[in-house]
C-alpha cells in the first residue's frame, strides 16, 4: 500500500532522513519506534507532504506521490494524525470531527455529516457529552482521541499516528492503544510512530527502528521486542538481562 | 469652557445614532481587514484603497445607469463585486505566490498595491472629487426627538445588523467559513485534513476586499469621495481591528462601535478636540487589554 525508496530529508541543509525505506502493506499495523530527534516525525511528514526538502521516492495506492500535495495525499487515503494533536482548539468537537470529513462532505447533506459524527462517537463514548465544547478545553487523552477521530472521519486506506500516547498518563495510554488495536481488528492499515516502544511493539505486526536518520532494524514486532540490543536501548531491560 | 449648555438629552440621541450610522461603515470595512489578517495573516494596507476603488466605482456605475434610484441600487451591488473580481486577479495573480514569504514582504507588497491603486483612481477618476445622492426614497430626513435625521443615515443603520448577521451565518454555519476558522488556527493541518488551502485563502480574501467595497459602496452618498479617502479608512480600520483582537470579526464589531460612538459623542463634548477621543480611547484599550478586547481567534 506505502512504499518509500531511499528517502532523503533535509532541514536547512542538515540531513534528518539518510536513505529510509520502508513499506507498508494492507491490513498491516507497521510501528516505527526510535528515540527523540531520530527523525520520526520528520518522516511522516514527508509521506504527508508537509515537508518538502526531500529527495527519494513515495508510493502510495501504486502512484508515484513524490511531489503530492497533502490534501491530494488526503483525498487518496493517506490521512496523518499529527503530533501534540493540533485540533482546532477555539472549535467543537464535532466542527473538528467535520472538518477531518470536509473533503467528503461534497457528496453529503447536513444529516449524513451529522449521522456519520454520530457513528463516530460511538467509538469514543468519552467524548459523546463533549459534542458542543471546545476541542481545547479537553483533557490530553479526549483530544487525542478527537485528533485520531477527525483522521477517520475522512475514511483512510492509510492513518499515520504520530506519538499518539505522547504526554498521556499510562492509564489514558492503555485506552488509546486499545482504541488502536480496535482499529486493528477492523482491518485499519495503520502506520504507528511511537516513542514508547514496548507498547507500540506489543500491538503491532512489524517494526522499523530509526536511529539518527537511518533505518537499523527491522522485522516482526515480536522478533524485535525479544531483541537484546533493543530491550536495553528502548525497553529499559537492561538490569534484567 | 461651559459644556452643559451644548449638550441636550435629544442631542446626545442624535449624536448616537449618527455615530451608529457611522459605525455602521467602519464595521464593515474593518470586519473584512479583520477576516484577511486571521486566516492569510496579511496586514493588507491595501483595504483602503479597494473602499476607495468601491465608492468610485459606485459613483460610475450609479451615474452611468441615470443617476436614479436604479442605478443607486445596481451600483450597491456591482460596486463590490468589481472590486471583488480585482481582487481575485490580485490574489490569483500576485498574493497566492507570497503566503510562504515572511510577514515584512507582504507588508510591504500591499503598500505597493495601495500606490498603485491610488494612481488607478488617479488616472480613471482624475483628481476631482465627485459627489453621490442617495436614491430618492431615502433622500430628505425624518424627525426623531425634534430633530431632523437623515434618512439615508437610518438605512446604513439598518444595513449594519444585516452584514454583521451574513457574515456570522458565513463563518458558523457555512463549510467555508468553519474552514477560515479552523485555517486561523492552524493553516498546516487545515491541508492535512485534505482541504486544498489555496482554494480557501482566495475566497477568504476575496470576501474580505467584497466587504471593503461594499463599506466604500454604501459610504458614497454620505460623503465626497475623493482621492485619500483610503489612507483615512485605512487608519482607522487597523486601530479598530487592534482594539478588536487581530483577526476576530467580531472584535470588529466591538471595535467599530468604541471607535465610532466616542468620535461622534467627542464632537458634542469638545468640538475643537473631537479627533482626538477615539484614539485616546484606543491607547486606554491597549494599556489595560494590550492583545485587543477580544481574542484572536473567534
Amino acid at each position: 500500500m506505502l512504499r518509500i525508496e531511499s528517502l532523503c530529508a533535509y532541514y536547512r541543509g542538515n540531513q534528518a532522513l539518510k536513505g529510509v525505506s520502508l513499506e507498508v502493506q494492507q491490513g498491516e499495523v507497521v510501528s516505527l519506534i526510535g528515540s527523540n530527534g531520530a527523525g520520526k516525525t520528520t518522516l511522516l511528514n514527508c509521506i504527508s507532504g508537509l515537508h518538502t526538502d526531500r529527495t527519494g521516492e513515495i508510493w502510495f495506492r501504486e502512484k508515484d506521490v513524490s511531489r503530492a500535495q497533502p490534501h491530494d495525499l488526503v483525498m487518496l487515503g493517506l490521512v496523518q494524525v499529527p503530533e501534540n494533536r493540533q485540533l482546532f482548539g477555539p472549535m467543537t468537537v464535532e466542527e473538528n470531527l467535520q472538518m477531518g470529513a470536509y473533503l467528503r462532505s461534497g457528496k453529503m447533506t447536513g444529516v449524513m455529516l451529522r449521522k456519520e459524527v454520530d457513528r463516530l462517537l460511538e467509538r469514543f463514548p468519552a467524548l459523546r457529552s463533549r459534542r458542543k465544547q471546545r476541542a481545547g478545553t479537553l483533557s490530553g487523552g479526549e483530544q487525542q482521541m478527537v485528533a485520531i477521530g477527525r483522521g477517520l472521519m475522512s475514511d483512510p486506506r492509510l492513518l499515520m499516528l504520530d506519538e499518539p500516547s505522547l504526554g498521556l498518563a499510562p492509564m489514558i495510554v492503555q485506552e488509546i492503544f486499545s482504541i488502536i488495536k480496535q482499529l486493528q481488528r477492523e482491518g485499519c492499515t495503520i502506520l504507528l510512530v511511537e516513542q514508547n516502544a514496548l507498547g507500540a511493539l506489543s500491538l503491532s505486526d512489524r517494526a522499523y527502528l530509526l536511529e539518527t536518520g537511518r533505518l537499523t532494524m527491522s522485522g516482526q514486532s515480536s522478533t524485535l521486542i525479544a531483541d537484546k540490543r533493543i530491550r536495553r536501548a528502548y525497553l529499559g531491560h537492561d538490569l534484567e538481562t | 469652557m461651559d459644556f452643559s449648555t451644548t449638550i441636550t438629552l435629544n442631542g446626545l440621541i442624535q449624536q448616537f445614532l449618527v455615530g451608529l450610522s457611522r459605525t455602521t461603515i467602519l464595521f464593515i470595512v474593518s470586519s473584512g481587514l479583520s477576516l484577511v489578517l486571521g486566516v492569510l495573516r496579511i496586514p493588507n494596507v491595501a483595504h483602503g484603497s479597494l473602499y476607495m476603488i468601491g465608492a468610485f466605482l459606485c459613483y460610475s456605475i450609479s451615474t452611468l445607469f441615470g443617476a436614479g434610484s436604479t442605478g443607486f441600487w445596481l451600483a450597491v451591488i456591482l460596486a463590490p463585486l468589481g472590486v471583488a473580481l480585482i481582487s481575485l486577479a490580485a490574489e490569483r495573480g500576485l498574493f497566492c505566490h507570497l503566503y510562504d514569504r515572511e510577514h515584512l514582504m507582504l507588508l510591504l507588497f500591499t503598500f505597493a498595491l495601495m500606490l498603485l491603486c491610488r494612481d488607478a483612481v488617479k488616472i480613471i477618476w482624475g483628481s476631482n472629487y465627485r459627489s453621490l445622492s442617495p436614491p430618492e426614497i431615502l433622500q430628505g430626513s425624518l424627525s426623531i426627538l425634534g430633530m431632523p435625521f437623515p434618512k439615508y443615515n437610518l438605512f446604513l443603520l439598518g444595513a449594519g445588523p444585516v452584514v454583521a448577521l451574513g457574515l456570522w451565518f458565513l463563518i458558523h454555519r457555512t463549510k467555508i467559513g468553519k474552514i477560515s476558522r479552523a485555517a486561523a488556527v492552524d493553516r498546516d493541518m487545515v491541508g492535512a485534513v485534505g482541504i486544498n488551502v489555496s482554494w480557501v485563502f482566495a475566497s477568504v480574501f476575496v470576501i474580505g476586499c467584497f466587504l471593503a467595497g461594499l463599506g466604500g459602496a454604501l459610504v458614497a452618498p454620505t460623503q465626497n469621495i475623493t482621492q485619500g479617502m483610503d489612507h483615512t479608512i485605512i487608519m482607522e480600520a487597523f486601530l479598530i481591528v487592534i482594539i478588536g483582537g487581530l483577526g476576530n470579526v467580531w472584535g470588529a464589531l466591538l471595535g467599530a462601535l468604541i471607535f465610532g460612538l466616542t468620535d461622534s459623542i467627542g464632537i458634542l463634548v469638545w468640538p475643537q478636540f473631537s479627533i482626538v477621543f477615539p484614539y485616546a480611547v484606543v491607547v486606554i484599550v491597549l494599556i489595560f487589554r494590550p492583545k485587543g478586547l477580544l481574542k484572536a481567534t473567534w
